[in-house]
């Protein structure tokens, strides 16, 4: 994905981050970009109708939080660590905390362990209070380029 | 009721009314007690990697939890709301660029609480994701 990664060194250097997902369509799709919270970066999902799965309450479809939380931790390996390439997802758990209203959805993502192929990381995903998240999520991603990536990769 | 009217009533219940599978455009392939299956088509709002045209994870977690939860309704004897509790995807292969996406999701018969059905998405006929899920 040589666009994101140009698309990258551009906001490194005017400080953009909102741009990056850019260079994604299904990011622009689904109105997921990255911004920047007070010394830590965020990925913002802006609600809108599309997102809906629970007509009847209504909620957030899960699979939309769990796409917000993947590209949350996407940006944040993009932005947080010096990778040369974009991060592969190798897998992904969510765990479905509450149902989601239909608000905006914020989430943060923290690298628990960087290895040299490998990273994973933990992201959590929340509305309007922090302190009660609405789901969260455990995913690896390889972060060696191509040639080094098993043949299932 | 014979299976088209099945189908017919499965897209109704999980692809046209729920408005994220709508706008995916989810497709209902076949559903049976015990197994539903569906069908994404690629598109190019869809795609993750521009350069190479694959289509982003996010689609197909939508399309895998959305098959699941459909795989877990065929199981009902009555009605009920059902929401999914946790999700796991391995990635095997990236989708190919281009190609519409299939995921056939078995469910095992659901405990009082409890349903854990898995799907193994494929490019047909690759396979390329699973997903195990609670409810």
């Amino acid at each position: 994905m040589s666009g994101l990664l140009e698309r990258l060194a551009e906001v490194r250097k005017s400080g953009e981050v909102g741009r990056l997902a850019e260079a994604i369509p299904y990011a622009g799709w689904m109105r997921i970009a990255p911004e920047n919270g007070t010394g830590e970066l965020l990925t913002r999902m802006r609600y809108h109708s599309d997102l809906i799965g629970n007509t009847f309450l209504p909620a957030i479809h899960g699979g939309t939080l769990g796409a917000m939380l993947e590209m949350a931790a996407i940006f944040h390996l993009l932005w947080e660590t010096e990778t040369e390439t974009v991060p592969k997802i190798v897998n992904i758990t969510v765990d479905y905390l509450r149902s989601a209203r239909p608000v905006d959805v914020i989430a943060r993502a923290t690298v628990t362990k960087q290895g040299r192929r490998m990273v994973n990381v933990f992201v959590d995903a929340w509305q309007d209070d922090r302190s009660k998240p609405v789901a969260t999520a455990n995913a690896h991603f390889l972060i060696k380029s191509d040639a080094d990536a098993p043949p299932s990769l | 009721m014979d299976k088209a009217e099945r189908l017919k009533l499965f897209q109704e219940w999980f692809c046209d009314t729920i408005p994220h599978n709508k706008a995916l455009g989810l497709k209902v392939v076949d559903a049976r007690k015990g197994f539903a299956s569906m069908r994404l088509e690629w598109r190019a709002e869809l795609v993750g990697n521009p350069v190479t045209g694959v289509l982003a994870g996010g689609p197909l977690t939508a399309m895998l939890d959305g098959c699941c939860g459909m795989s877990v309704a065929t199981m009902l004897t009555k009605p009920e709301p059902f929401a999914t509790l946790d999700l796991r995807i391995d990635y095997v292969r990236p989708a190919e660029p281009g190609k519409a996406v299939i995921a056939p999701s078995p469910s095992r018969a659901p405990s009082p609480t409890m349903a854990m059905p898995r799907t193994r998405s494929r490019p047909p006929p690759a396979p390329s994701c699973w997903a195990p899920r609670a409810r």
